[in-house]
């Protein structure tokens, strides 16, 4: 052996490298055969606690037994309610999905509503709105008061959720915000499990519907025509909107939507005290190759913790170009102080 | 005899390609292990920026060794900071789409011994590693046999009524007679079809409100009965407050008794 029979052996493995890394990127994904979930802290009672735990066990390793099988799940013997029956398997037919962590170890979260919450639950899938390509979510739980599972949902970004409930004035405050970002959770998700049922029940009857277009209108400057894109506003009535999402959701395989940037604010009038601003950043995307990105602002109803409603929706397209080069001014950006307000 | 030579310098390149080429499925596998091993201490982070989910990941560790040591020595005079744990913490890196988790641990041994404040942490034999004996079988005693009926008339006895207790305070009673852990496993089995009872192996964390802890020796010796109490703990004979790390070297046991 020489030098040159070196340099060529250094040389193959170099190359090699690369490949091998490639290799690892192109891993079809596999989950763990179990999963174990453990409640680290909380002041639940010690019965709910372990109905918790067990529940949450028996529905991660159900996912995990399932996604390796590509198979449907079978939920029965899990202690849940119909709607998380429903929309875990409407979830499942979007993608199906895995607890990327064979021990799982999250805090019980109480929510101001009552129950409990558990949340950064690690799921991976391949995501169809990726064009199939892995992608990792984190999912939250709900659960009654005896640990029954109420609720699974996608959650937002953790990077997102942090700074609003690091923004938290007190554990009350906390609790409401933890309660919010769940409903703006179940409302992302329930786009994705196309549940029309959620749509009809969230918004109020009455609810101002406002979604803008961007149009191109010429503009005579100094006898220069020119071209600028403009946004147009149009009202919608509730049963016209929920009438669009409807053939949307039959013509559409998957429908994926994404929140991020997300600010939460209580509305500023003293009338108002329950009534809170949502307003974030949504990436919506669907089977027919249909993608945009939008301002989303939600005045969110909690008078009824039972009957918790949207008033008022606007979306707003964050981009006025297809290159995505001139952005929507922030001065036009709908926020909790443009919301007026409401005669109660 | 040349070309030879190259394709067995490519194998054992391949061979030293470094463990990154590792499976994923592997690596999960190693973590959940870990995670369970009470040898060890860990904490984990996901970031779409490496940097950050390491930063985020140390931090946990820190903070999970602190609160460690805090058990054991029963107050929270000494604080970990990355300086201790870059001494002994390894890591694990795993993609999850666009983004990386970080997955970050050191043997309890290695950090107890990293630092001299630290020489005062007594480890079980678990948390050391050692091979620890194991647990005699349950042997639950066979039933009397009933007694064969006979025609001889039975005298009256009149028998003074004892006042009754509940069902959770005579388990309580009963459990805190154990004296071995072979008697309070004949307990645990004559209850433990009780839906007003249960229980399991106490693994060290939180312990819920109403909880009773079992900590036994390695000969089996019962060490201590303790009742949580809303943020207090006492013992649950003498109602005597007293610390959970005080038992902190031993193995135990959790039970939740109610009376309906």
């Amino acid at each position: 052996m020489n030098l040159k029979h070196i340099f060529m052996g250094v040389t193959l493995s170099a190359v090699m490298l690369p490949v091998s890394l490639l290799a690892e990127e192109k891993e079809p994904l596999v989950a763990e055969p179990a999963v174990k979930f453990i409640v680290r802290g909380g002041d639940a009672p010690a019965a709910t606690i372990r109905a918790v735990a067990a529940n949450t066990t028996a529905l991660l390793t159900e996912f995990n037994k399932a996604f390796n099988e590509n198979r449907t799940l079978n939920l029965s013997g899990i202690a849940m309610s119909d709607e998380a029956f429903e929309g875990i398997n409407s979830l499942w037919e979007y993608a199906h999905f895995f607890c990327d962590d064979g021990y799982v170890q999250q805090p019980l979260v109480n929510l101001a509503a009552g129950g409990y919450t558990v949340r950064q639950i690690p799921i991976m899938l391949n995501d169809p709105a990726l064009s199939g390509e892995d992608a990792f979510k984190e999912g939250s739980l709900t659960y009654d008061a005896q640990g029954r599972i109420a609720r699974f949902n996608f959650m937002l970004p953790t990077t997102t959720t942090a700074g609003v409930l690091e923004r938290a004035k007190d554990v009350t405050d906390e609790s409401r915000r933890l309660e919010i970002l769940s409903y703006v959770e179940h409302l992302r998700t329930a786009y994705c499990e196309k549940d029309i049922d959620f749509l009809e029940q969230v918004y109020s009857d009455d609810a101002l519907i406002i979604t803008g277009t961007v149009i191109k209108q010429k503009k005579d400057d100094n006898s220069v025509i020119k071209i600028e894109p403009k946004v147009k506003y149009t009202q919608y009535t509730k049963r016209q909107y929920i009438d669009d999402q409807k053939k949307k959701f039959a013509a559409n395989k998957w429908i994926n939507v994404d929140y991020s940037n997300i600010t939460i604010k209580r509305h500023p009038a003293l009338s108002m005290q329950d009534f809170y601003c949502v307003q974030l950043v949504q990436d919506y995307a669907n089977a027919l190759g249909y993608k945009d990105q939008g301002y989303l602002f939600l005045l969110w109803d909690f008078r009824d913790p039972d009957q918790v409603q949207i008033h008022v929706r606007t979306w707003q397209p964050k981009w006025l170009d297809d290159n995505h080069t001139q952005e929507l001014p922030k001065e036009e950006i709908y926020s909790y102080k443009d919301v007026p307000a409401i005669d109660l | 005899m040349c070309n030879k030579k190259i394709i067995s310098l490519a194998f054992v390149c391949m061979a030293l390609l470094p463990a990154h080429a590792q499976k994923r499925a592997e690596l999960n596998r190693q973590m959940t292990e870990i995670k369970q091993s009470p040898m060890y201490l860990w904490a984990e982070a996901t970031n779409e920026d490496i940097d950050k989910a390491f930063a985020e990941a140390q931090n946990g560790l820190n903070e999970a060794a602190t609160g460690w040591i805090a058990i054991k020595l029963g107050s929270a005079q000494v604080k970990i900071e990355s300086k201790d744990t870059d001494k002994c913490a390894n890591w694990m890196n795993t993609r999850r789409g666009n983004s990386m988790r970080t997955f970050i641990f050191c043997k309890k041994t290695d950090l107890v011994s990293s630092k001299a404040i630290l020489s005062k942490v007594t480890l079980t034999a678990e948390e050391r590693g050692e091979k620890v004996a194991e647990e005699p079988e349950i042997v639950i005693p066979p039933l009397p046999e009933a007694p064969k009926p006979t025609d001889t008339p039975v005298a009256t006895v009149v028998v003074k009524e004892t006042p009754k207790i509940g069902f959770s305070q005579q388990v309580v009673q009963d459990v805190v007679a154990a004296k071995d852990m072979y008697r309070m496993k004949e307990v645990f089995a004559d209850y433990k079809w009780d839906p007003r009872f249960e229980y399991g192996r106490y693994e060290g964390g939180l312990v819920p409100d109403e909880c009773y802890l079992l900590f036994y020796d390695g000969g089996g010796k019962i060490k201590g009965v303790l009742h949580k109490v809303g943020t207090k703990v006492e013992e649950a004979s003498t109602k005597t407050a007293t610390s959970l790390s005080s038992y902190a070297v031993w193995r135990g046991y959790w039970f939740t008794v109610t009376d309906r």
